[in-house]
């Protein structure tokens, strides 16, 4: 009996990793999930429960809270987008106005085409490269680890997986290269368009942004008079 | 050999079925369930499991989905209880609404089913004959 509790607990840990919300609702799915092993244990039954459980990330999709597709507000996820890209806005207005300076003809695409020609001016030869690498990598590396960025985190949304759990850092990257196609980068936002409320890279990692604040309400009810 | 590898495509293919069949009746067997009194997830699990739907595939992996579903759908509400146990433990109880639903989904879709797949059944008997 202490070895199955030990293995419960091991297992649970896990289980907890791959979890995303906030600590509270975290908490009840693991205590939902030792609960479920600890029934299973009682009755002999914990390996054979495991073994339908599968890993712990697969059993963390079982007892997550499976996110509604049209979660997240489009107002709220598009100030979000603007707060994490400050660094490629500000290096797009900066050369706009290094181009009017300079007599040359308007210039100016948001995203900013990647270059790596020194000719093009040290904005463009470092600046575009530096903003593109926070925008892309750290930023994704922020949604695997955390599930969140600081513009999602300030307007209450995650990133999380159709089954609800934290997303991997290679996903987290993957959905974001759009960037480097420039201006081109909005292809991936025509589903929006067309009234979907997932990009074409989200369908593709099968990712969602959800309304973290909106989670917290649905899950919370009827926890409440018990706490 | 021939008759290993038929009698293995013909348990695989009976498997698929009974996914297929779960998936269209788990709703209704734990409403079903829950209509009686309240449960927690495992007690639910093996109940169904251990009676007639032990034909039908119903796991952990589709069980507690349902629930969270059902949840949020208003058709079962949790309620946490300590009962003198070191961890609270969640019990699922049938609403008014989950109730008005497990109505609608017995009386008029699956009797209805049910109906028909006799009325086909006893068509197809007639032609043979």
């Amino acid at each position: 009996m202490r070895d199955d509790e030990q293995i419960i607990e091991d297992y649970a840990r896990v289980f907890e990793r791959h979890l995303v919300g906030p600590a509270k609702d975290k908490e009840r799915r693991t205590q939902e999930l030792v609960g479920h092993l600890s029934d299973a244990a009682q009755d002999g039954e914990l390996a054979g429960t495991l073994k339908r459980l599968g890993p712990p990330e697969s059993a963390a999709a079982t007892f997550a809270k499976k996110p509604t597709p049209d979660y997240a507000p489009l107002g709220r996820r598009i100030t979000a987008i603007l707060i994490d890209h400050l660094p490629l806005i500000g290096v797009s207005v900066a050369m706009l106005v290094q181009s009017i300076q300079r007599g040359h003809d308007y210039y100016f695409a948001l995203p900013p085409r990647l270059s790596f020609d020194q000719g093009d001016g040290l904005l463009h030869f470092v600046g575009v490269p530096l903003a593109i690498v926070w925008s892309i990598v750290v930023l994704g590396i922020m949604e695997g680890v955390r599930g969140t960025t600081p513009g999602k985190m300030l307007m209450k949304l995650r990133v999380v997986t159709e089954s609800g759990t934290k997303i991997h850092v290679g996903d987290g990257i993957f959905r974001r290269v759009c960037l480097l196609l420039g201006p081109f980068a909005w292809i991936d936002w025509l589903p929006i368009a067309f009234n979907e409320r997932r990009r074409i890279l989200e369908h593709l990692t099968h990712t969602v942004v959800i309304d973290a604040d909106g989670s917290r309400q649905q899950a919370a009810p009827s926890l409440k008079r018990r706490d | 050999m021939e008759n290993e590898t038929t009698t293995g495509s013909e348990t695989a293919d009976l498997s698929r079925l009974r996914r297929e069949l779960t998936r269209g009746t788990a709703e209704m067997a734990v409403l079903s369930v829950l209509s009686s009194s309240r449960r927690y997830g495992y007690e639910l699990l093996k109940l169904l499991r251990g009676t007639g739907l032990k034909m039908l595939e119903i796991k952990e992996g589709t069980l507690y989905p349902l629930l969270h579903r059902l949840e949020t759908a208003g058709l079962v509400v949790p309620t946490w209880e300590a009962e003198g146990r070191i961890r609270p433990r969640k019990y699922y109880e049938i609403t008014d609404q989950g109730r008005r639903r497990l109505l609608l989904l017995l009386r008029a879709e699956w009797d209805g089913l049910v109906e028909a797949m006799k009325e086909l059944r006893a068509m197809l008997d007639e032609v043979r004959k």
